[in-house]
């Protein structure tokens, strides 16, 4: 315990900040029935589109203000963070395994294995999401789970480019032909030498994926094919809030300004992530380690 | 083979071992041809010996290497290893014959994986051998630790804290851990310094005779090879132009191409006067290879004879073979 606070408090500013927020969003979001002051769906029509309490007229019975039903905004936004953070999150690790392994394979074994991953990876560049989201929709039908494994099973391409190009790479380096030399088999090989290297931009991919995935979430719910409307998600609230952008600005930029914090903070986490994953960079200045390092990469 | 030599086992075998690589071009990626990379290569190493292999870059010595452990696959010939043919053996079967021959390679700065510890790293052949007990790996670790000139304290950290010479320790002490019966060194000090080179030569030397170790030996560096081989094998484009024990290839070097890599050897001596032989011309691409011996475009000593037919190697003394027609009629090396 005592080592993950050192290394804690060894990551940069932008490293603490991410892991507070993130931290912050966690609890928030486990914790969410008791801390919203109101039920996620309770309509009180009297007060519909009152503006935030720092607003002129707002008040502080809605401190977010209320939407065009009178539903409490910060309630809303409390509960819509467990399914946002959820579909962000699930769908962006299923999309980095399905992407990393497939990268890894056609990098690794080449010939035949990698001509047909590449086909499938073109296939899917040349496909238009929402049309294939619609389809798997229609086969898997529409709820939370379909909804996650649609984003993932979308979202591979660019972890499997990425992983692959790396793969290629990494694989000629003596340090994986020797581990061939002395007698490792193939999968051996795979995880142990090569994976560590090619993880990280998977990672940093990964989280950047995150802020996407929210968004292509609430997509989906405006179209009918993602989460049952009624349950609040950060996306879906940014979604129909868009009809009252001139007249009830707030709500659309109280959840826009959490997705853009949340998914910068997961953004800040992954490089943090990186960083103490390389055992050169750990325990040193961080610019002149990388200095170091782009020197050495360069010889 | 060397009639010289019997009682002496032969620990490593190949005969007529070919190397070609396709090499692809044109607008429809037609194959234009074949990269002679090792062409006919006949050798044997005894039982304890060190076999040292010189040669210019690009002449095939690392490649040679490859073919002989199965790690670049082999367009012809045979490889016995122990009495066993190396390049018919299935895939299990090769993979426990890896631990009788192992690489000691030229880079230690690519060759150990930057994101393992240095104790894992070591330890890793006797994992990928079935060596199960975490404590008997431990054990054996440290000993192959201690056997190289490496403290107790660097087990559990990373490659990137040490220096060249050291890392160099750590991939001879992985080499050395499942005590291997031949190990073959890849240009191993060539990337170091000279006051390291000497270091590391001389603690392949006591593991030597520590533990009866083979050494096929690869080095562009003549003098390096000679202060460690009992034999030096010379090669030339895919091709074995001389080999000779290594006392006789420096007094009585045959081939015209030996004489002037020797000829090249620095001298610590600015006083003294050498007679170098100069030569001309580039290297011969092994693409397209000229007819006739390979080396008449360089060679100050070629005939109409060298330009038509190619020569094979033939014995021109107790052990010492040449692929030269005149090098029965060399005036004895450099004198």
């Amino acid at each position: 315990m005592k080592k993950v606070w050192s290394v804690i408090a060894g990551g940069t500013r932008t490293a603490k900040f991410g892991l507070v927020v993130v931290a912050f969003w966690i609890v928030v979001a486990v914790f969410a029935p008791l801390l919203a002051p109101y039920g996620v769906n309770d309509i009180d029509i009297a007060q519909r589109l009152a503006p935030p309490c720092w607003a002129e007229g707002g008040t502080m019975a809605h401190i977010l203000g209320t939407d065009q039903l009178g539903r409490d905004v910060l309630s809303r936004l409390l509960y819509g963070s467990r399914i946002s953070l959820m579909v962000g999150v699930v769908a962006g690790c299923v999309g980095l395994v399905i992407g990393v392994t497939l990268g890894l394979l056609a990098g690794y074994f080449g010939g035949w294995v990698d001509a047909v991953i590449s086909r499938m990876i073109d296939v899917m560049l040349s496909f238009p999401f929402i049309f294939l989201a619609m389809l798997l929709v229609a086969v898997l039908g529409s709820s939370l789970v379909n909804v996650i494994l649609v984003l993932g099973i979308t979202g591979w391409v660019p972890y499997a480019r990425t992983v692959r190009a790396q793969t290629l790479s990494v694989r000629e380096k003596e340090f994986v032909k020797s581990a061939g030399a002395m007698g490792c088999g193939s999968l051996r090989i795979i995880c142990k030498h090569i994976l560590p290297s090619v993880i990280d931009s998977a990672i940093i991919l990964g989280t950047m994926d995150v802020g996407t995935n929210i968004l292509s979430e609430a997509s989906l719910t405006f179209l009918g094919l993602g989460i049952p409307p009624g349950i609040a998600t950060w996306g879906n609230m940014i979604a129909t809030g868009r009809d009252y952008i001139f007249t009830a600005g707030w709500l659309t930029v109280i959840p826009g300004v959490a997705l853009l914090v949340g998914c910068l903070s997961i953004n800040f986490v992954g490089d943090w992530l990186r960083d103490i994953r390389d055992p050169r960079l750990r325990g040193v200045d961080n610019t002149k380690a990388n200095q170091n390092l782009e020197r050495e990469e360069a010889t | 083979m060397e009639n010289t030599r019997t009682g002496r086992l032969p620990l490593l075998e190949a005969s007529h071992l070919k190397t070609y690589f396709p090499v692809y071009g044109g607008m429809f990626s037609t194959l234009q041809g074949y990269v002679h990379a090792v062409d006919d290569v006949s050798l044997t190493v005894y039982q304890g010996e060190t076999l040292g292999l010189v040669g210019e870059s690009g002449c095939g010595k690392s490649t040679l290497m490859q073919t002989v452990m199965r790690i670049t696959p082999a367009a012809g010939g045979q490889v016995f290893f122990d009495g066993r043919d190396i390049l018919s053996l299935k895939r299990r079967e090769l993979r426990n014959l890896r631990k009788e021959f192992q690489i000691i390679y030229q880079d230690p700065f690519s060759s150990l994986n930057p994101r393992m510890q240095v104790g894992e790293i070591i330890a890793e052949p006797l994992l990928v051998h079935g060596v199960r007990d975490p404590a008997e790996r431990k054990k054996r670790t440290l000993q192959a630790m201690a056997d190289v000139g490496l403290e107790e304290s660097f087990h559990d950290r990373y490659p990137h804290e040490f220096s060249g010479g050291q890392r160099q320790r750590i991939s001879i002490a992985r080499a050395l851990i499942l005590r291997p019966k031949l190990i073959l060194c890849d240009e191993p000090v060539s990337a170091l310094d000279v006051s390291i080179q000497s270091q590391i030569l001389n603690l392949l030397k006591d593991l030597r005779r520590q533990y009866g170790l083979t050494y096929i030996f690869v080095s562009h560096a003549l003098n390096v090879v000679r202060y460690l081989s009992d034999r030096i094998c010379v090669m030339y484009l895919g091709r074995i132009v001389e080999i000779a024990e290594t006392k006789e290839l420096f007094a009585r070097a045959a081939h015209p191409y030996t004489q002037a890599l020797l000829s090249a050897v620095p001298v610590p001596d600015p006083t003294r006067k050498r007679s170098r032989v100069l030569l001309q011309g580039d290297i011969a691409s092994p693409k397209d290879l000229p007819q006739g011996c390979r080396f008449h475009t360089r060679c100050p000593k070629a005939t109409d004879r060298c330009r038509r037919e190619e020569p094979e190697l033939a014995e021109i003394g107790p052990g010492h073979q040449s692929a030269c027609f005149y090098s029965g009629q060399a005036e004895g090396g450099l004198s």
